[in-house]
């Protein structure tokens, strides 16, 4: 196809392809989230509580900014969770580029874990 | 009488003179000439650069040739571009995918840092760089740039992930955030020339419901009737 290309939509489209293919479901923002989370975590459990849950998105946040300087982790407690400390503020976006902004840097860690 | 013939023949001689026939059917006039492009949504005025010889050229070939009259908009994405130049969208059946037509030859990048994708550039259409490690443009797809508008930190994003630490020029960057764009395309993509008029008729285009990815192919046909080189 002779196309200019959104090159951050087809990467995005590829990256959901290949976790269709692994999970059998298109995983929407939240899930992936919760993905990236659980990977950070390292320890897949049975269930977890809500509040354990927002707290994987939370980790999954911290981690994916980290890659560019905005956290950095600052210790693991007792229980196993991470703790972040937060370097710089978060850049003014408008929400579109905010959605942008985030699948950029879930696209770079997932290359980075060599999905 | 005689006399009357070679004042005319001489005449004629001065005019071809003055406006010599180049390659593809131009003439040297043809080249400080716009092109007006009639739609189903109304008119388009573009203006081409003369920084991109090969495209500008090829671009008027096709014009005065009638090679995009009754061509389709086959690719229209809101807030990014609208696209056309496909020759097989002339008899395209609803539906149907396209985006794969043209000329059997390819049209060498033709990059300048000074074109750039603000809004209303018109810009080249390509295979992909898999198959396309040159960046050759199509023989004939071509874009226009509907776009957005950028904030500074969405610039200083677009330049870490999808420039590849390339900078974007300070009098670029203030264009994106004030008039909008689609600066990932930069230098990827030829840009050979803008809309002087009829933005408004980018706009309506752009809007037209589709029949989303991967086609991205408006639901009700939106051709291009006519385009023709006209005097600016």
């Amino acid at each position: 196809m002779q196309q200019a290309q959104d090159d951050l939509q087809t990467r995005w489209w590829n990256l959901e392809a290949r976790l269709v293919e692994r999970f059998g479901k298109k995983p929407d923002m939240e899930t992936i989230l919760f993905l990236v989370g659980i990977q950070e975590f390292g320890e897949l459990r049975n269930k977890f509580s809500k509040e354990q849950k927002q707290d994987l998105m939370h980790i999954a946040v911290c981690s994916l900014f980290r890659q560019s300087g905005y956290y950095e982790l600052e210790r693991v407690d007792e229980d196993g969770w991470p703790h972040f400390r937060q370097l710089k503020a978060l850049p003014v976006m408008t929400m579109p580029e905010q959605e942008n902004f985030l699948k950029d840097h879930i696209l770079l860690y997932f290359e980075n874990i060599g999905f | 009488m005689r006399f009357g013939i070679s004042l005319l023949v001489l005449a004629v001689i001065t005019i071809y003179s003055c406006n010599p026939r180049l390659a593809g059917g131009l003439r040297k006039h043809d080249l400080h000439k716009d092109v007006e492009m009639i739609t189903t949504r109304g008119t388009i005025i573009l203006r081409l650069s003369d920084s991109t010889p090969l495209h500008s050229g090829n671009f008027r070939t096709l014009v005065k040739k009638g090679y995009y009259d009754s061509i389709l908009f086959h690719r229209v994405i809101r807030r990014f571009m609208i696209q056309a130049g496909d020759p097989n969208s002339k008899h395209a059946t609803a539906g149907a995918s396209l985006g794969d037509g043209g000329p059997a030859y390819t049209v060498p990048a033709e990059f300048r840092t000074f074109l750039f994708h603000k809004r209303g550039a018109l810009a080249a259409a390509r295979e992909g760089d898999d198959v396309n490690p040159q960046k050759a443009s199509s023989g004939s797809q071509f874009y226009i740039v509907q776009g957005k508008v950028f904030s500074p930190a969405g610039l200083d994003s677009i330049e870490q992930f999808r420039l590849k630490g390339r900078k974007i020029p300070e009098d670029q960057r203030a264009v994106y955030q004030s008039l909008g764009g689609a600066p990932h395309l930069d230098q990827g993509y030829t840009v050979f020339g803008e809309v002087i008029r009829g933005m408004d008729v980018v706009d309506s285009i752009a809007a037209a419901p589709t029949s989303g990815r991967p086609n991205d192919r408006p639901l009700q046909e939106i051709r291009i009737l006519k385009m023709r080189l006209i005097n600016r």
